[in-house]
């Protein structure tokens, strides 16, 4: 089971779970590459939300700048993880409709444990899949 | 945890003294992506950027990364345009006027409030317009923390739109690469098989880079470069000539001017005004003793990521060993390295410099995988 992080409990009242599900489905748009629908989401319901949040004298002592960022980089933090495990069992199901655990998800060379050389190809992948082993890489330490 | 807040405009990035505050985003439509590629230095940064859909060059620029907040009282006129914050030369140039700050230190961002200032000046030069959206690949000292990637995240956010870290030894290696060559059959791609050397202002990064992106193992990062070169020839200076009262600028300049590696050279006589007055100081064993100590950092790295490389790799990696960045100029710095491999049994080593353009791979290789990097490969600065 996950583990629940300390940041989570700091936004389970209001105002924050107001917030917090516009601020997931912004962070989703954007990672799907589909900025426009996540710019009009962000103008449309975000904006307003917080400015009505922040016109709300009763709320002025909990509500802060700092806050409102980390709320923002915990849900983006959460798509991510999300998208990876997306990732994870998309690779473990290319031959089995049955989800393995055990199924290697990343190529040999990419396993974290194994400080050993790594099996140098004979030709240089492209810069883009060069970026996917850091970025899987960066998951790995995180 | 990853900074990802939604964007004010660049004309409200808040000044070094204000907070960070959560602005409403502009309504301004972004009609145009511009990709920059950044080599963030701890005393020069390089930027590159162009339009996104090509790989042309619009804006090349090396800045000194150094800000100047003018401080109060001076009369006007005095600063051009009475600016209240100058960058890079300018700010260097009224040094006199102004409290400067460099807003990183080995290699990582130590001022934050100064970071976001020079970041924000970047995106000026990158996009004047001030409209479009900026994807910024931003070099890091190989194995940065997550801490130091971090600050730089939050510094970038409601500058950048989106950006992607990457260590600076792998950029200079993409940054190397002539990518008009790379079929070509008798061209050695660096990407590769390669180890490269980048010797900057706070850090000296090494990476072994071998057709996949190099993991922590394959990477050292020393505390160990250019700023400390200066700092033991200011302390032995001090020792030597008391009350010298020369500038850290001073120093600088001597240093890019007469390092060198290997046995002491004398006379290495340097011309310097002291009070008002011209005198002579020999410096030969000064900066002799300063720069030698790089090449003791920097050996035993060197060596053990070349006991990395596998056994059928290791002799075409012993022909491709480049060192760039600044120390690249440091005289002989590539013959002490070779002879040294060469007198510990290292089979035919080779090792060259990177050129003439050392000042700029880091931000070639930043701006070739600002080129290249898929949409999902981005993070997201929602500013």
């Amino acid at each position: 089971m996950q583990e629940i992080s300390p940041n989570a409990l700091l936004f389970s009242e209001e105002p924050w779970t107001r917030l917090a599900p516009l601020c997931r489905r912004i962070c989703l748009l954007r990672a799907q590459g589909r900025s426009d629908e996540a710019d009009a989401l962000h103008a449309s319901d975000f904006v307003p939300a917080l400015a009505a949040l922040r016109n709300d004298s009763g709320r002025l002592d909990t509500f802060d700048d700092e806050r409102v960022r980390l709320l923002q980089a915990m849900e983006q933090e959460r798509v991510t993880n999300a998208l990876v495990l997306a990732e994870l069992l998309q690779s473990m199901n290319v031959n089995t409709s049955v989800i393995r655990p055990t199924a290697p998800a990343t190529p040999a060379h990419l396993s974290l444990d194994a400080p050993a050389p790594r099996t140098r190809p004979a030709v240089a992948p492209g810069i883009a899949d060069l970026l996917d082993d850091m970025l899987f890489q960066e998951r790995g330490r995180t | 945890m990853s900074a990802t807040l939604e964007k004010p405009s660049v004309a409200s990035v808040p000044s070094a003294s204000t907070p960070v505050a959560v602005a409403p985003r502009s309504a301004t439509v972004k009609t145009k992506t511009v990709l920059v590629g950044l080599d963030l230095g701890t005393n020069k940064s390089c930027v590159l950027a162009g339009p996104a859909g090509s790989r042309d060059i619009a804006v090349s620029k090396v800045v000194p990364s150094i800000v100047g907040y003018v401080k109060d009282g001076i009369v006007d006129g005095i600063i051009t345009g009475n600016a209240q914050t100058l960058f890079g030369d300018e700010a260097l140039r009224n040094a006199l006027h102004c409290d400067v700050v460099a807003p990183l230190r080995e290699g990582v961002i130590a001022h934050p409030e100064a970071a976001r200032d020079f970041l924000a000046h970047i995106r000026q030069l990158a996009d004047p317009s001030g409209q479009a959206e900026i994807r910024a690949v931003i070099g890091m000292p190989a194995n940065a923390e997550p801490a130091a990637r971090e600050t730089i995240r939050l510094s970038s956010q409601g500058i950048f739109d989106r950006i992607l870290l990457i260590p600076e030894p792998f950029l200079s290696a993409l940054g190397y690469r002539d990518d008009a060559r790379v079929n070509q059959p008798n061209y050695v791609d660096p990407v590769t098989n390669s180890l490269f050397i980048d010797i900057g202002g706070g850090t000296t990064d090494l990476c072994l880079v071998q057709g996949y992106f190099p993991s922590r193992d394959d990477q050292v990062s020393l505390p160990f470069a250019g700023d400390a070169i200066e700092e033991l020839i200011e302390a032995d200076l001090n020792r030597t000539y008391p009350n010298n009262g020369l500038s850290r600028l001073k120093i600088r300049e001597i240093k890019e001017t007469h390092s060198y590696v290997g046995p002491i050279r004398k006379p290495l006589d340097v011309r310097v005004i002291l009070g008002g007055k011209a005198h002579t100081l020999e410096l030969g064993e000064i900066v002799g003793r300063a720069c030698n100590a790089l090449i003791d950092k920097l050996y035993p790295a060197l060596t053990a990521l070349i006991a990395r490389a596998s056994s059928d790799s290791v002799v075409t990696l012993l022909q491709n060993i480049v060192i760039t960045g600044g120390g690249s100029q440091i005289k002989g710095i590539d013959t002490v390295l070779q002879q040294r491999l060469t007198a510990d049994g290292f089979e035919s080593p080779k090792v060259r410099l990177a050129g003439q353009d050392y000042k700029r791979y880091v931000a070639m290789g930043a701006h070739k995988a600002a080129c290249s990097a898929r949409e999902n490969q981005w993070q997201y600065l929602l500013g």
